[in-house]
């Protein structure tokens, strides 16, 4: 009878762990090749922003205090972090996502290291300068930004988005 | 509630780490797939197959030299047969040092008249953006090599990198780097300092002494890669991505009157590039036997994308209207000139494969032919390309990290198999 409670309880929570809350909770999620159609579908219908980085982009990091901001005024952005690196510097990728609040957003992580082909998927106009912002409206019209944004321009660009 | 809050952290936990290790093991066995030796073994034998980079030159005699770096060394590797077999390899460092070698960071290799060879490289200090200039020499054609010395003399655990290094015509080496010593102290002080330094170091007595760090310009770009030429007055001329006022990561150049003292920063490209990141992507320059000047590089401003070249006749005061020879996906130009040949390769990822692609010019740069494929490698993994000389002959050089070294030589017949 005791088991059957435990196992009851383990499935009750397994099925109430949204597949976007788990992602979002500490996991590391991989980008692979693929994994950019896969992102566009799961906001079908939604704007959202995809914030391209890396550990050893100084401008990237300088920019996470204004992403942290934006999170907590405006919780009901979507807003996806992925960064170039591999798995091999999940620890540095965890530390500066905790240390600027950023660990509970969705969290992707290149499947290699600055992959070329991965950058390709994602826009092949892009030439991989970081940090890279690309505004998404529900329709999935997008802008790509290159460089740092200040906080107006990021205002300006999200209200494009709504639209 | 705690309990249950407990379980799910459990449950969320456990199944995250699968997915960590899966993960982790999916990478691993691709890896093992693409080669026979395993370059991530801690007992693999070092073989220029495993370096991410390798940089190359050819000595008068014709003579190919390359330098690469295997498990926290450097090593040194000659052909006399143009790359079709290599001497053993030769270890230069004996205490392991994290050597940067990827993209616009990578060990230098030059040799003078005499054969003597310098090398230089960024060793990185562990902690992010700090690194030390390193420098070490053979005068015995590579038998045997110096204990490498730090060329930065601030002794400040900080970001020195992107070494660049020029032989002049009486055997002086001159080299110069990124310093961030200027930014350190500035925010020590509670000021702002924006971008990094440019600083140089040069050598009269073949590299058993060097002089005193000097500042040559402020606010440059803080992670693309030099260009340093020595021109037909025996005067070192520098080139790198700037921030001019505004933001704007154009280019700049400096041309030294004497190996003490430098002439203006000039501005040399206009594309307005404003942009608060690191491109990652310097420039290729070569001097000819007549002083012109040429030069590639890459911008992505709102009015000019791509790859460009120009030239100057006037020592870089003044660059000619820029020829915008590739657009999308173009990337990594370098360049060369023999007499009136101007070569310009780069590189160009169309989704499966990477091409190695050349423009030449017959006419010192008046004028170009369409672009052609010289080579391509089935993979979006390449090394930069680089064009190096044997002979008045212009050679690519080019790596396929962890997979294969290649050099091909430009001569008419291969030039004329590659259609535009």
């Amino acid at each position: 009878m005791k088991n059957k409670s435990l196992l009851l309880i383990l499935c009750v929570f397994i099925f109430s762990v949204h597949p976007r809350d788990f992602a979002t909770d500490s996991a590391l999620k991989t980008f692979n090749s693929g994994s950019y159609q896969r992102l566009l579908t799961s906001y079908k219908d939604q704007a959202f922003v995809l914030i391209i980085w890396s550990i050893t982009c100084s401008s990237c990091l300088k920019e996470m205090s204004l992403i942290a901001k934006l999170h907590q005024q405006q919780p009901e952005l979507n807003l996806v972090m992925l960064a170039v690196n591999d798995h091999s510097v999940d620890t540095q990728i965890n530390e500066i996502l905790t240390k600027f609040k950023l660990k509970n957003l969705e969290n992707w992580v290149f499947a290699e290291d600055n992959s070329v082909k991965l950058r390709f998927e994602i826009d092949p106009s892009w030439y991989g300068e970081l940090p890279r912002t690309y505004f998404f409206n529900a329709q999935h019209e997008r802008i790509g930004i290159s460089g740092m944004i200040s906080e107006e321009k990021y205002q300006q660009l999200l209200g494009l988005m709504k639209k | 509630m705690k309990f249950l809050s407990l379980c799910r952290f459990l449950v969320i936990t456990i199944l995250s780490m699968s997915l960590s290790v899966a993960a982790n093991s999916k990478i691993k066995k691709t890896h093992d797939l693409q080669s026979t030796i395993n370059c991530d073994d801690d007992k693999a034998l070092p073989h220029i197959k495993c370096a991410e980079t390798v940089s190359s030159t050819f000595d008068k005699k014709g003579t190919l030299w390359t330098v690469w770096t295997f498990n926290d060394h450097l090593y040194l590797q000659s052909s006399t047969d143009q790359g079709q077999n290599f001497s053993t390899a030769k270890r230069i460092n004996i205490t392991p040092e994290i050597i940067r070698a990827r993209g616009e960071n990578r060990p230098k290799i030059k040799l003078d008249q005499q054969g003597n060879i310098y090398l230089t490289w960024t060793k990185s200090l562990g902690k992010r953006f700090t690194s030390d200039i390193r420098f070490s020499y053979s005068k015995d054609g590579g038998h045997t090599f110096s204990e490498p010395v730090t060329i930065n003399d601030d002794q400040l655990v900080i970001g020195h990198s992107f070494d660049s290094l020029a032989i002049g015509q009486q055997g002086e080496i001159f080299i110069t780097w990124l310093d961030g010593r200027d930014g350190f102290k500035a925010k020590q002080a509670g000021k702002d300092y924006l971008g990094s330094s440019l600083y140089y170091s040069y050598s009269t007595d073949q590299g058993n002494s060097f002089s005193a760090n000097k500042k040559i310009a402020g606010q440059t770009c803080q992670c693309c890669r030099l260009q340093t030429a020595i021109d037909q007055n025996n005067q070192a001329v520098v080139v790198w991505r700037h921030i001019f006022a505004g933001g704007i990561r154009d280019h700049a150049l400096l041309k030294f009157n004497d190996w003490e003292s430098v002439g203006e920063v000039t501005r040399i490209t206009h594309e307005n590039w404003k942009i608060d990141a690191c491109p990652h992507h310097g420039t290729g320059l070569s001097i000819a036997k007549d002083n012109r000047y040429h030069l590639v590089w890459f911008s992505n401003s709102e009015t000019h994308q791509g790859l460009f070249y120009g030239f100057s006749t006037d020592s870089g005061k003044i660059f000619s209207k820029p020829l915008n020879f590739a657009q999308q996906g173009a990337a990594h130009p370098h360049i060369l000139t023999l007499d009136q040949q101007v070569f310009i390769v780069w590189q160009e990822f169309d989704g499966t494969e990477t091409l190695a692609k050349l423009i030449r010019s017959n006419d010192s740069g008046e004028t170009w032919d369409k672009p052609r494929i010289i080579t391509q490698v089935a993979t979006d993994k390449m090394d930069q390309p680089f064009l190096i000389n044997r002979a008045n002959q212009a050679y690519l050089s080019w790596h396929q990290p962890n997979q294969d070294y290649q050099l091909k030589k430009l001569d008419e017949k291969l030039i004329a198999a590659n259609s535009h």
